[in-house]
């Protein structure tokens, strides 16, 4: 499971940001492009969108919806869902074992005066 | 928007395959005709363009093709050694023997390239190195073998190109190695050591290796094929 995105290579960061953005509900690809920026910062370009979102979908991660106005919305699946979440607690342990290792060392620290 | 920038939305869309275009061009175009085509996005399109055309939703038939090509070639040059067994600087060796190797490592490059795509997104270190040095490895090979064949050259060149090329063979093997494709990386492995080997017995020895990963492409291509319920590899 942790492995699910790792063998996606370069498209690993982007395929989490593109998971993460369909957390909140159907969305098409511009759509999927502005809440990824809102995300993360960093913009997600179409071309790298496209590549990621076909991906996704060949692993069944997310699928997509009718097309409407020449924008087709896309959707996490159930497995999208469970990979999304084992990835963020993976997330949520690194970052809670990194907080409590600097906490410590920021306490074990000797203070200069 | 102005209908030329729209054209050169365009543009941009018609460098993807057909296929990938039937399925997401439209809402690409509308994406483009929205936001632009900042130089950045253009930089974007034209690397997601390459990877749509080594990424087709159905795998190309062309490596299977091309390692059956290579390895009948290789297979042809056995024989042709072995009908007129002749010092490799012998003009008969250049008329009757060069043009089959030539063929066959011509053929090669498509092959490191469809199984260097086999290892996926994450590729690794040794992934991308070997399909490097295997593309100049080859490609540089191939170019000493036609000097050769028209008589401008011979001798250390091919020696150190094909040297190249099996290095990049051999990091490819490792790569499938540790991608879990232990026979295909074996195959590969054993392909390197013959071109360096000395030539009464490397030749072979690469014929022998070559035809393996045609078996095992061939292999890989109908069980895909019969996967995903379409074609078969006619």
């Amino acid at each position: 499971m942790p492995d699910a995105l790792a063998a996606l290579g370069r498209f690993a960061e982007p395929s989490l940001a593109i998971l993460l953005a369909l957390s909140e509900g159907p969305k098409h690809g511009y759509a999927i492009m502005a809440a990824t920026r809102d995300l993360t910062g960093e913009p997600l370009g179409p071309g790298t969108l496209y590549a990621t979102l076909a991906r996704l979908e060949e692993r069944g991660l997310i699928e997509s919806l009718p097309i409407e106005d020449r924008r087709r919305p896309y959707r996490l699946t159930a497995n999208g869902t469970t990979i999304l979440r084992a990835q963020l607690e993976g997330i949520e342990g690194i970052v809670r074992v990194g907080l409590a290792r600097i906490g410590r060392s920021a306490r074990s620290r000797p203070t200069t005066s | 928007m102005t209908a030329l920038a729209r054209a050169r939305a365009a543009r941009y869309v018609r460098l993807y395959p057909r296929a990938w275009r039937e399925r997401y061009g439209e809402e690409l175009q509308a994406i483009l005709e929205t936001d632009g085509l900042a130089l950045r996005t253009r930089l974007d399109l034209l690397r997601g363009a390459v990877d749509a055309h080594l990424h087709p939703p159905t795998p190309s038939p062309l490596p299977v093709v091309a390692a059956l090509s290579a390895s009948a070639f290789a297979v042809a040059h056995v024989i042709a050694l072995a009908a007129q067994p002749v010092p490799t600087d012998w003009p008969g060796y250049l008329d009757a023997a060069l043009p089959l190797i030539i063929a066959s490592v011509l053929a090669l490059i498509p092959v490191v390239i469809g199984v260097w795509l086999k290892l996926g997104d994450a590729d690794g270190g040794f992934g991308r190195i070997g399909v490097i040095l295997a593309i100049v490895g080859y490609g540089a090979w191939l170019v000493a073998l036609m000097a050769a064949a028209t008589r401008l050259a011979y001798g250390p060149l091919t020696a150190a190109a094909a040297t190249v090329a099996m290095a990049g063979t051999a990091a490819l093997g490792v790569a499938l190695v540790g991608r879990s494709r232990v026979v295909l990386g074996g195959l590969f492995g054993a392909a390197a050591l013959a071109g360096v080997a000395p030539p009464a017995l490397g030749w072979l020895a690469f014929a022998a290796a070559w035809t393996g990963v045609a078996v095992v492409l061939v292999a890989d291509f109908v069980g895909a094929s019969a996967a995903r319920g379409g074609p078969h590899l006619a």
